[in-house]
């Protein structure tokens, strides 16, 4: 597809046609577009040829000595371009390059060692989308932002930078592994401090007197208890087909065996078993 | 009541982080103290730091939970029954405690031309507790015999009955399973067993509470130690009783 | 008039003395600060000291004296140990037993401890402000004021593997105290009482624990008293029904006194597949009469760090406890260690 460009370069255009006559009047918007211009650019640009080593434009290669002279003292030049040169097409000329950032990378890193951390729910609402603005990450708690994987990544960034800035003193810059593992430790530190303050007031209060109705591990238990019971009901009927193929001579054995007999069930147990648990 | 202990709400959506409410005497209190009660800095220890402490832990505990944007005293009562939230909860119920605690005080001078309403007084008469100088050394004396850190509070019941509640540690009197008003650090006797069981069935029930209190005083020792030393709890306690401005608590018992 | 009470814990004029009364026991560094009017290097200034030990202490002496003559308690063992052991299970006497206790867990914190020489620690004595709570804390490997008797650092790498994760352990179990209360490295005999014979006890491990308001950490004497309350009402459950039952009523009687009496008698009616509550496992496991050594002590309420490190202090405060702590007393306290034959780990 075409780059479609007609909706940023309104202004120039209808410039041009005021110039040109075929507009006679300012359009109401005009003074405003002018002096207020769209923030960002949304012209699709073709990356490839703006990049840092680009892909060369086809077209600049016309007309230029060749690299490899086939024959002595004679210069050739290039008149047309190659079936190779003429490959571009657009949507290899406008693709978007990929955006590599090291925090992705820490990231990356700090969720695949620490994988149940992405069990915690995180809260994506900002005031005003700047919220890291607020932040200081020269100590790693912060007012604004719960302690988890960013707070690592982030600090990890700041004591990097820290450490180059001291660069006068005797102190060795810090490398990339050393900073993080910095951090992480760091982390750990205030993650057990947060454990350790949760259990001992948890102790504390019982040991004056406060009675709670069910702890984490009780309620953990029950909701599997409600599976284990569909399980059972499920592994009865389970058992009673399989020994049936088996050729039904062998007589019924085990503890499953007694209540057999009796369930004789069509429908499948999983799901009158699942009705009942919601 | 709850209109007068609780913050201003942020708005619904917006982040947020907890603040030390400001008390409606505050300029003069951090200029001259609360006279008769405490030194402008035993106010500024006991009040603005020890609140802002509370504070700033409680934004640390929620910032980016569902706790984030409720007041203390929400958080309190969410937090209450979860055994692995104490630690939020003592934040939450302290700074809902020590707010409640300062909107009764004033200055001596204020404090003794108010009187406690008939209607209170009324009530007071229904337990037993003839003038309010009866009533005075009950309270103080619970408050005085309490070991360790706590509050103690006067709450109405449901049935509108008065009583005195002591609350040891970070206990709170909107819930009965989180009052602690045992200790069972020493030898456990068999009345507070019983006490126990009791409250043990209740939570089992589900039972609701609907006390809510009256009139509190701080026993914790950031709230004397300073103007008062580690052993002057009860010059602590006495004072504290003077400077009680009735006209507040008054308000807060209910009435047509 | 409420203001008696506090006067008439001072003037016991009327009461014969029938016994000994006690008095505030001598620590000699605190002593020596005191006559030299000196500050507890790295730790307290001189005035916290003479709050927390002096005022406080004789305080709780002079209390402990007046409620052993208001509860008429003749028997005065001149050991305060032998004291709260003989009083725990007595609830009528739950003030004495208080008041001892915490005057014993005041003066075994204030034992551990020596002045430092360490200008760090020193330089830490001031008054905080809110940003110290956001502080990052340290993570070095190695600190100040490491215990140095090899044997004791081999216990304690063998209990917590190593110095510095049992002093992240020891000092955030004292930051998560939120009221009164101690933290204690204790240690532990790998047998409880009734197994093996007393005079043989075998410790092979450290712990860290924690006592709130007047606690008391050698908790072999609890064993279990809520879980003693409750078998002693079953009892009387049992009982009662037998006697009805002797009495000829008929069974449904029986059953619905049963149920009055002990509300949670579901409990033992489960079916073999349910499992128990955390509670029930916690009551069966955790307080067998295990015999307990206290090696040091840390007082984490408010009061110690409230005056010289302010509101936001308590961090620093027991930063400087630890570069305080007197190993060689620790080394003294502790008990000989038996190596397990066989180590499972």
């Amino acid at each position: 597809m075409k780059l479609q460009t007609g909706a940023t370069s309104v202004l120039e255009r209808t410039s041009h046609y005021l110039k040109a006559g075929s507009l006679r009047e300012r359009p109401a918007w005009f003074n405003v577009v002018g002096s207020n211009p769209p923030m960002t650019d949304l012209t699709k640009k073709a990356k490839l040829f703006q990049a840092e080593n680009p892909r060369k434009d086809p077209g600049e290669s016309i007309y230029q000595k060749k690299n490899r002279q086939y024959h002595f003292n004679k210069v050739q030049y290039k008149t047309r371009t190659s079936s190779v040169d003429r490959k571009h097409r657009h949507d290899v000329v406008s693709k978007l390059p990929k955006l590599n950032f090291l925090e992705d990378q820490l990231r990356d890193v700090f969720y695949h060692q620490h994988p149940w951390e992405f069990a915690r729910p995180k809260v994506l609402v900002e005031n005003e989308g700047n919220d890291n603005d607020t932040c200081n990450w020269s100590h790693m708690l912060q007012l604004s932002k719960p302690l988890d994987g960013e707070s690592v990544v982030q600090r990890t960034l700041w004591l990097l930078k820290d450490s180059k800035k001291q660069k006068g003193e005797a102190s060795q810059p810090l490398s990339l592994f050393e900073a993080y593992d910095k951090a992480r430790f760091e982390f750990y530190r205030l993650r057990m401090d947060e454990e350790m303050s949760s259990t001992v007031s948890k102790e504390e209060s019982t040991m004056l007197g406060t009675v709670f109705n069910t702890t984490h591990l009780d309620w953990g238990v029950a909701q599997e208890q409600q599976f284990v019971d569909v399980w059972a009901q499920v592994a009865t009927e389970q058992t009673q087909i399989y020994e049936a193929q088996r050729g039904g001579k062998m007589a019924s054995h085990g503890s499953m065996g007694a209540e057999e007999d009796e369930a004789v069930n069509d429908s499948s147990a999983w799901v009158a078993a699942e009705e009942k648990v919601e | 009541m709850f209109s007068t202990v609780r913050t201003a709400l942020p708005r619904r959506g917006l982040r947020a982080l907890h603040q030390v409410p400001k008390l409606a005497q505050n300029e003069h209190f951090s200029v001259n103290g609360i006279q008769g009660l405490y030194s402008s800095q035993g106010y500024t220890k006991s009040w603005l730091d020890y609140q802002k402490y509370l504070t700033i832990n409680l934004s640390l505990q929620t910032t980016g939970t569902e706790n984030e944007l409720r007041t203390p005293y929400q958080i309190l009562l969410h937090t209450a029954k979860q055994t692995t939230e104490q630690h939020t909860y003592h934040f939450a119920s302290q700074a809902h405690n020590n707010h409640f605690c300062f909107q009764q005080l004033t200055d001596k001078s204020l404090a003794s031309k108010t009187r406690p309403s008939r209607y209170l007084m009324e009530r007071l008469a229904d337990q037993d507790f003839a003038t309010l100088e009866d009533f005075r050394e009950e309270f103080l004396l619970a408050a005085d015999s309490m070991l360790g850190q706590g509050w103690v509070f006067l709450v109405e019941r449901p049935d509108k009955s008065l009583k005195i509640l002591r609350c040891h540690n970070d206990g709170t009197p909107y819930y009965y399973g989180k009052n602690q008003s045992l200790d069972l650090n020493g030898a456990v006797d068999e009345a507070s067993f019983e006490v126990l069981n009791d409250l043990k069935a209740k939570v089992k029930a589900g039972e609701k509470d609907f006390t809510l209190p009256i009139l509190g005083i701080n026993c914790w020792e950031y709230a004397y130690v300073h103007d008062y030393g580690v052993t002057g709890k009860a010059d602590y306690l006495a004072n504290f009783w003077d400077c009680i401005n009735w006209d507040v608590v008054n308000k807060r018992l209910f009435q047509l | 008039m409420f203001k008696l009470v506090g006067a008439s814990r001072l003037a016991p004029v009327l009461i014969q003395k029938r016994a000994i009364s006690y008095t505030l026991p001598a620590i000699k560094t605190l002593d020596n600060l005191r006559s030299s009017e000196k500050e507890f290097k790295g730790l307290f200034s001189n005035s916290t000291v003479n709050e927390l030990w002096y005022k406080r202490g004789t305080y709780l002496v002079e209390s402990l004296n007046q409620l052993l003559e208001d509860n008429n308690v003749t028997e005065r063992p001149s050991d305060l140990n032998q004291l709260i052991k003989m009083t725990f299970n007595k609830p009528d006497l739950y003030g004495v037993h208080s008041y001892a206790s915490m005057l014993y867990n005041l003066q075994f914190y204030l034992e551990s401890l020596k002045p430092t020489v360490d200008e760090a620690s020193n330089r830490r004595v001031k008054q905080y402000g809110p940003e110290e709570l956001l502080k990052t804390p340290l993570i070095a490997e190695t600190y100040n004021n490491e215990p140095t008797d090899p044997e004791l650092r081999d216990w304690i790498n063998y209990s917590f593997g190593s110095v510095a994760e049992f002093r992240t352990l020891l000092l955030n179990s004292a930051k998560g105290i939120k009221g009164d209360g101690s933290v204690w490295l204790v240690a532990q005999a790998s047998y409880s009482d009734s197994t093996v014979h007393k005079d043989e006890n075998q410790y092979n491990t450290l712990a860290v624990m924690n006592t709130y308001n007047a606690g008391f950490v050698n908790d072999s004497i609890r064993s279990g008293q809520v879980t003693k309350l409750q078998q002693q009402k079953e009892a009387k459950g049992e009982f009662l029904r037998k006697q009805e039952a002797d009495e000829g009523k008929d069974t449904t009687t029986t059953t619905t006194i049963d149920a009055k009496v002990t509300p949670d008698s579901t409990s033992n009616s489960k079916n073999g597949l349910e499992l128990g509550s955390v509670e029930e496992a916690e009551a069966a496991a955790l307080f067998m009469d295990r015999r307990i050594i206290p090696l040091v002590a840390i007082d984490a309420s408010p009061r110690n760090y409230i005056l010289d490190y302010g509101v936001f202090g308590k961090q620093p405060y027991l930063d400087n406890v630890w570069d305080c702590i007197d190993w060689s007393i620790v080394s003294e306290r502790a008990p000989k260690r038996t190596k397990p034959a066989v180590d499972f780990f």
